[in-house]
């Protein structure tokens, strides 16, 4: 029988309001390649229900996280219980496009010994209105060692990655220990530079994979840039930078004392 | 006298029989730089050799630079012979192939007495030197080989004496369609190196997200690293309105990559539906703008369009290109063996008169 090999992990912290139409629209994206890829929506108990029935299409597993909620815990719960040699990171008010499994295949073939493929990420704002690219920087002439590969040294003087949408090794990123809670603002720099650092070979795929709204509104970033109670200054984001230039030396989240930095 | 002269006719035939006559293509030096019209020159030479013909290239003197930076060893096994340095002493039974470069020496080559053909690549260079008023024939030159069937037209116009035949460049093996997934690179072939840094800077400045898409300068590369750039890019891009055949396109097309061009001042044989082509040299980056747009999202090439880039290169198949340099060359060889003969049956009537 055909196995699935790639899951699509969807973090979920709430369906209310808005958020259940962004989840419907997020789910739609998969609807041409659902047949090929493993769908897994991650939440906690209380939005659990009628999560499964949300699209009449696709076969979405549902799995309970009984602990924090945040973005990094609920992709490691889905981490834990994913048992396909791939998975990937759809967030709810994201798409995929229609060419990222097909070009995700062709790259998988042709790159054996490439572990994450990160595709270029179309950024829009609220309005759909086209703000920039992301991972793409990794094709421009001399701007990495080796042109499409994503490798540490490049990344520690330049920040502007996103790893939704991107294509991991299930089991190199669980042997790297995950996404850790406990970095804000930069978990997913932090995850980047821990793995290239243990040598997990990135590659950008030159082709629109993902789109991803930034800064819309009740966003986790765009708290961190608005909501006075969890807003970050401009020392706060340099902290987090300098704090994930240090952390990803280590598997294993340490205790990050901000008040000692 | 008619002795002397009917040995000279023997030994002549006796030479083209056994395949021993020499069949000379006079080349100018390019420094070891590269230049598709000096490569039509060695493939014609290259295949005669390989089936049996006696060719050279023939140059100024000793300071050829030859073609090694550029062309695989088997180009550099063709003998260089030059004129100043080797006293190279043509034959009846000889053939001498001018590009129409040197159309300022035919007045100097008008006392040989061998098989003589203008090879026309670039049709605007005809007058250049050539004496004004002077024909090719003048000099004893009454064959012509071309690369198009406009460019046929237009020599036939000014030369109605001359026999012309078309061999276009050849399209070698090394462009082929790649297995691997293509690099966001546009491979950018132009003439006028103004044109070139114009629709790059205007690409980037007009499409400013697209500033890490690479613009490969195909000028001055080794025919091995072009072909692998060719092979790995996205799009190419090509503005050469001098261009009389246009080989850049086509290798491109033979490659499976998809081509944005300006249509050359003498718009080439095979063009048609097989790629992006405007007459407005301001209408390339937009073209390109959009193009590489689409290409991000995942747009393929239409069926139609890939169809039409297939059968566009059909022509222009290695090995039809090669039938066609042997059987002109051929052709060459079978009506010189007739004159010889006539004239030899004719001095041997005289000699028995």
């Amino acid at each position: 029988m055909y196995k699935k090999d790639i899951t699509v992990l969807i973090p979920v912290h709430r369906i209310d309001g808005d958020y259940r139409e962004m989840l419907i629209n997020a789910l739609s994206s998969l609807e041409s390649f659902h047949n090929d890829v493993v769908v897994s929506i991650v939440c906690p108990s209380s939005v659990k229900k009628d999560l499964g029935q949300l699209s009449d299409k696709i076969d979405i597993n549902v799995i309970e996280n009984k602990g924090k909620t945040d973005f990094c815990s609920q992709i490691n719960v889905g981490l834990e219980k994913c048992d396909t040699t791939w998975f990937t990171i759809l967030e709810m008010d994201d798409e995929f496009k229609s060419i990222w499994l097909k070009s995700v295949n062709e790259y998988i073939k042709e790159y054996s010994d490439v572990d994450v493929f990160l595709p270029i990420v179309k950024d829009i704002n609220v309005e759909g209105k086209f703000l920039s690219f992301t991972n793409e920087s990794t094709w421009a002439y001399g701007f990495v060692e080796k042109q499409g590969f994503l490798d540490n040294e490049t990344l520690l003087e330049y920040q502007n990655y996103q790893t939704s949408g991107g294509l991991f090794k299930t089991q190199v990123v669980k042997d790297n220990g995950g996404l850790k809670d406990n970095i804000k603002l930069t978990f997913n720099y932090e995850l980047l530079l821990r793995l290239t650092h243990n040598g997990v070979k990135v590659m950008s795929i030159p082709r629109i994979g993902y789109q991803h709204v930034n800064f819309r509104e009740d966003s986790l970033f765009w708290l961190y840039k608005n909501d006075e109670s969890v807003k970050l200054e401009e020392d706060e984001v340099k902290f987090w930078l300098d704090t994930a230039k240090k952390e990803f030396f280590f598997k294993n989240k340490r205790d990050v004392k901000y008040a000692e930095a | 006298m008619n002795k002397e002269n009917i040995e000279k006719l023997e030994s002549a035939l006796g030479r083209l029989d056994k395949n021993e006559n020499v069949v000379y293509f006079l080349t100018y030096d390019t420094k070891n730089n590269p230049r598709a019209a000096v490569k039509h020159i060695y493939d014609m030479a290259l295949t005669l050799n390989q089936n049996g013909y006696t060719s050279k290239i023939l140059v100024e003197d000793n300071t050829y630079g030859g073609v090694s930076h550029w062309l695989d060893g088997e180009y550099n096994d063709i003998p260089v012979v030059s004129i100043k340095d080797d006293k190279v002493e043509i034959k009846i039974d000889d053939v001498l192939v001018v590009p129409e470069y040197y159309s300022n020496v035919l007045q100097q080559l008008s006392s040989i007495k061998c098989v003589k053909i203008m090879l026309v690549q670039q049709k605007d260079y005809i007058f250049d030197t050539l004496p004004v008023g002077s024909r090719w024939s003048d000099y004893g030159f009454d064959k012509a080989i071309t690369t198009t069937e406009a460019s046929k037209k237009y020599i036939l116009e000014y030369f109605p004496e001359a026999i012309v035949h078309i061999i276009p460049p050849m399209i070698g093996e090394h462009f082929k369609p790649s297995e691997k997934p293509l690099k966001p690179f546009i491979s950018i072939s132009c003439r006028d190196r103004v044109i070139h840094r114009r629709i790059i800077s205007e690409f980037y400045l007009k499409y400013p997200q697209l500033r890490w898409i690479t613009f490969r300068d195909m000028v001055q590369i080794s025919y091995s690293e072009f072909a692998e750039a060719l092979n790995e890019c996205m799009v190419s891009v090509w503005v050469d309105d001098e261009s009389t055949f246009g080989t850049f396109p086509l290798e491109s097309i033979k490659c499976g990559i998809p081509v944005i061009g300006k249509i050359p001042d003498v718009e080439p044989d095979w063009l048609d539906e097989n790629g992006m082509w405007t007459y407005d040299s301001n209408k390339i980056v937009e073209i390109l703008g959009t193009y590489v747009l689409a290409w991000l999202e995942g747009v393929e090439l239409k069926d139609e369009v890939k169809q039409k880039m297939a059968e566009t290169l059909l022509p222009y198949e290695e090995s039809i290109t090669k039938n066609n340099i042997l059987s002109i060359f051929n052709s060459f060889r079978n009506k010189r063996i007739e004159t010889i003969q006539k004239a030899l049956d004719k001095l041997k009537v005289e000699e028995n008169v």
